[in-house]
């Protein structure tokens, strides 16, 4: 080697962007040509793409270096003494022991791999039943059911056996086996309950090297929403995993500080990376709010998207396009279309632009959607189930909700404050499974002082000219202690029963303003309108409401007041 | 199956950073890679038994680790690599007939990295440690990412060049 001579930096510049991933066909058509032709190319190549994934294993730390030192002796039986009760621990040990000792490139990918499959089959292994003979000096397992809280230390009692019994041919073989045994049985749900393990390594036909790269979380699982998976994710995810959120909302976190709102149906793969995941289907909001996080990179199958220190929706339900919103601040688009030149440069989008990409149109821009996403798990828990016309949850009431501010073809729900005691007897329109409609007096009810509630804001505000009627039921699960459906009750109950720092409409606001509801032209209140069949009644024990509402052109707005979620059992 | 001979199982760990670079050559994404590189590992395990001591192993696992790629590909509804045929089997052979890391190397590479001047360390380090796509490097650094890409591929050059001359002076 050390006579080659130098290769082109024109050559070295096109492997270069063929191995990043981003490169045009003439370059791709060129890099083919030499390859065939040119061994010095093709020298190049191996060269430059072996130190790619060398760089990334010794920088990244992760395990694909396994074997680059094959004079390394296996760890000897006094490295791999195993605590019986500590999984996590003994295998977090044996990492920092290969990182220690730069013994990594031997241990990293087998540990990596033990560690991921701890991860991933807490959940497989609850409820299966493995039957395990044989003891040791330190341990003993009879026939015990390996469930979520012991299946640590089933493994753990696995390892042990497999380092002292004198049968182990070096780590890989240990881990291999060992995985094998717990993956063979992992996968045998179903049909067959009952699996003995007799332990003769001769019988383990099966080994799945299923294992992400890296040896320590990308990222953690923060928040849930009534989270359905596919398989249900631990804490802590890494490189490689995939989940499917098949219903719901979940929260996670970089380990740079990125926060990724996922919302359900969608799947997700966690990468090689501590701030990036990719998002294969369904819609996703991020937020980088601290300066680390910045940079977050959400790579879908139209765009990558890299966040500069903001907050951006991605819609990525439709298979054949992908959508990016800007909610605050800036990011970076990059469309995966490898034949357009022009979508390999990023594109910097800002606040209420939005863009779509797909492989036929490349990227183009669309009109920009910020309230379809949902931007904090936690409120979620107030979320109630909704049903009838479109109905959007917004989450925490903030900012402007006066006419034309918040605009959307569809009825909006809006937590306004949560555990509030009431100071007074507060007057309510309707109560105590009432109806209100044409001919209703409002006012006529109160709740009592002392009660603590949390309070909705049931928001209309139609875009389009033709507006928003039908009949809604929301379902909040709690009782309903009173509904405030008239202007009037709304203005007297937005100061203490308002969020904070919201702008609710004036009466000014809407005095001399008139709508449009079939040929008539009507005064416009702010509440239900009295006599233009406009209704909101209990149903379900009074757990629900149910309305009827027209709002064309203007706003319509009821404030329901629902027992406190913190003094239910 | 037999049980895996030690020779086995120590070709088997110590080929898996040449068959991922090689899956990465023919795929380009490292998902992707993996992914075969997963379905490949599992191919060879299998077969342990037909694999012939004496003869090379990395050849014989790039050969199914090629197979694999090509097998992946037709799964994903594209009818081939991104190399043509003839690239393709170059780019075999090569890996074929090539040496694993040599454990020394790794110190040298580390040198090497160390003794990068600044503007090219931090966009190797970005790049590399923290997992940042070219696109994310340029965002951050306010540079067009095309300038990464060339940076990037520089990077590696000069460290290629640096590898090569520190174990050219050791010989």
């Amino acid at each position: 080697m050390p006579d080659t001579p130098s290769p082109s930096r024109q050559v070295d510049d096109l492997i270069g962007a063929v191995l990043e991933g981003e490169f045009t066909p003439s370059q791709l058509e060129e890099l083919n040509r030499l390859l065939a032709t040119d061994s010095s190319v093709v020298e190049r190549w191996v060269e430059l793409s072996e130190l790619h994934v060398v760089a990334q294993c010794l920088l990244g730390r992760s395990g694909l270096l396994a074997g680059a030192e094959p004079g390394v002796a296996p760890l000897g039986n006094d490295q791999a003494v195993v605590s019986p009760i500590d999984g996590e621990g003994l295998m977090q040990q044996l990492v920092e022991q290969a990182i220690e000792t730069r013994r990594f490139a031997e241990m990293a990918d087998q540990s990596a791999l033990a560690l991921s499959e701890l991860a991933r089959l807490e959940d497989q292994a609850e409820g299966m039943l493995v039957t395990m003979h044989g003891t040791s000096d330190t341990t003993s397992w009879g026939t015990e059911e390996v469930t979520a809280q012991n299946w640590q230390d089933a493994l753990v009692y696995l390892l042990h056996q497999t380092f002292t019994s004198k049968r182990v041919v070096g780590l890989a073989a240990a881990a291999a086996l060992l995985l094998g045994v717990i993956i063979a049985v992992a996968l045998k749900d179903g049909p067959e309950p009952e699996r003995e393990f007799v332990e003769r390594p001769g019988q383990v036909e099966t080994f799945i090297p299923d294992a992400p790269i890296m040896t320590s979380a990308v990222a953690t699982l923060t928040a849930e929403h009534d989270a359905v998976w596919d398989r249900r994710p631990n804490e802590d995810l890494f490189a490689g995993q995939r989940f499917t959120l098949e219903k719901g909302f979940a929260e996670i976190t970089t380990r740079r500080g990125a926060v990724a709102i996922l919302e359900a149906p969608a799947t997700i793969e966690l990468i090689d990376s501590p701030n990036a995941l990719r998002l294969h289907t369904g819609k996703l909001v991020g937020i980088c709010e601290t300066e680390s996080s910045k940079g977050f990179l959400v790579r879908t199958p139209h765009m990558d998207i890299t966040d500069l220190g903001t907050r951006f929706g991605v819609d990525a339900t439709q298979s054949e396009a992908t959508a990016v919103h800007v909610l605050e601040g800036e990011v970076d688009v990059v469309g995966m279309s490898a034949s357009d030149e022009r979508a390999a440069e990023p594109q910097r989008l800002e606040a209420g632009q939005a863009l779509r990409a797909d492989p036929i149109d490349g990227v183009t821009s669309v009109g920009f959607e910020k309230l379809s996403f949902v931007q904090d798990v936690e409120q979620l828990s107030y979320r109630p189930a909704f049903q009838g016309h479109d109905i959007l949850w917004r989450g925490q009431a903030s900012g402007d909700l006066s006419l034309d501010a918040r605009q959307a073809d569809a009825m909006q729900v809006f937590i306004e404050r949560t555990g509030v005691r009431l100071q007074r007897d507060t007057t309510v329109d309707l109560a105590d499974g009432r109806v209100w409609s044409k001919g209703s007096v409002p006012g006529q009810q109160s709740v009592s002082a002392g009660t603590r509630v949390d309070v909705y804001l049931l928001h209309t505000d139609p875009a389009a000219s033709e507006g928003v009627s039908g009949g809604y039921t929301i379902r909040f699960g709690r009782p309903i202690l009173g509904v405030i459906a008239h202007q009037d009750t709304l203005a007297a109950t937005d100061a203490t029963l308002g969020a904070a720092g919201t702008t609710y409409p004036s009466y000014k606001s809407y005095t001399g303003k008139r709508r449009s509801v079939g040929n008539e032209f009507v005064d416009a209140q702010r509440g239900l309108d009295i006599g233009l069949g406009e209704k909101a009644f209990f149903v379900e024990d009074n757990t629900a409401l149910q309305l009827v509402s027209n709002a064309v052109g203007l706003s319509d707005q009821v404030r329901v007041l629902v027992q406190a979620m913190e003094e239910q059992d | 199956m037999p049980q895996p001979t030690e020779e086995f199982v120590s070709s088997y760990t110590g080929c898996q950073s040449q068959l991922f670079a090689f899956l990465l050559s023919l795929l380009g994404s490292p998902q992707q890679a993996e992914e075969v590189l997963q379905e490949a590992n599992l191919v060879i395990w299998r077969k342990s038994d037909q694999f012939i001591p004496g003869t090379s192993f990395i050849a014989w696992a790039i050969s199914i680790a090629r197979y694999q790629a090509m097998a992946y590909r037709e799964k994903q509804g594209r009818d081939r690599l991104r190399f043509d045929e003839r690239a393709t089997e170059a780019i075999a052979n090569a890996y074929a007939e090539r040496n694993p890391w040599p454990s020394d190397r790794l110190t040298v590479l580390d040198q090497c990295i160390g003794a990068l001047p600044e503007p090219a360390r931090s966009v190797l380090m970005m790049r590399y440690k923290d997992g940042l796509s070219p696109a994310s490097i340029a965002a951050q650094q306010g540079k067009t990412y095309r300038a990464i890409v060339q940076s990037l591929s520089r990077v590696r050059a000069a460290l290629a060049e640096c590898i090569r001359s520190k174990e050219a002076g050791d010989a």
